[in-house]
């Protein structure tokens, strides 16, 4: 399983934490995301994905026990 | 022959933090004094009781501390060597936050005031746009709704 961690607006489409199946990559997370939740595409879309606790791109792979970030834009200040 | 007050070198400083407690702005201050500098900006991003014309009840924020401690140490380290600063620091408050209260401080330190103020808004810009830090705000008349 891969362990997603989401913030800020993206927690009024999914729980803070949750578990998803093996995918292949970030893009694929992404996907499955929007499937799950289409309101949410537009705000997927200006995410930031962090994996183990790193910025990464779309296309960076994913492996089994990866903890994933998905980062709406910033806000803070 | 007046003994100058110890100053710690900057990788001894404490350069950015994340607290769910009140920000204590004068320590903050206090820490900036240097023999060296000549001008110390603070800049107090406080929670103000409107915004786009809504009454703001309180807000709440909220950070990925893994990765904003180490974004904003990025920035805050880039601005001491981009202006050769004797000091700089930001701390970011997470948690709710009521009017009035300090949300983020963010000090800075040189000989000259020009490059204070000019590091310290960069070091401003920068966090707001880059660090993964977000407000929620909530309403008097009731709801809420996160930043952008």
């Amino acid at each position: 399983m891969i362990d997603v961690q989401v913030f800020a607006g993206l927690k009024d489409f999914f729980s803070p934490k949750f578990q998803v199946e093996p995918v292949h990559s970030v893009a694929q997370l992404k996907a499955a995301l929007e499937a799950q939740q289409p309101a949410c595409s537009t705000l997927l879309s200006l995410c930031k994905f962090a994996v183990n606790e790193q910025f990464v791109s779309l296309a960076h792979p994913l492996h089994a026990h990866d903890r994933v970030a998905i980062l709406p834009p910033s806000s803070g200040g | 022959m007046t003994e100058l007050p110890y100053c710690p070198p900057l990788a001894e400083a404490n350069l950015v933090a994340i607290t769910e407690a009140p920000i204590d702005t004068n320590t903050l201050l206090a820490q900036a004094h240097h023999a060296e500098a000549g001008g110390i900006v603070l800049f107090s991003g406080i929670v103000r009781n409107h915004h786009a014309g809504r009454a703001v009840a309180y807000l709440e924020y909220e950070a990925f501390e893994a990765l904003a401690l180490p974004v904003m140490k990025e920035i805050v380290t880039k601005a001491i060597q981009q202006w050769s600063l004797s000091h700089a620091h930001c701390t970011h408050r997470i948690g709710r936050l009521e009017i009035g209260e300090s949300a983020i401080v963010v000090v800075t330190a040189h000989a000259h005031r020009a490059a204070a103020y000019a590091a310290n808004q960069f070091i401003m810009d920068s966090i707001k746009a880059e660090a993964p830090i977000w407000k929620n705000e909530f309403y008097v008349a009731g709801g809420s709704q996160w930043g952008r």
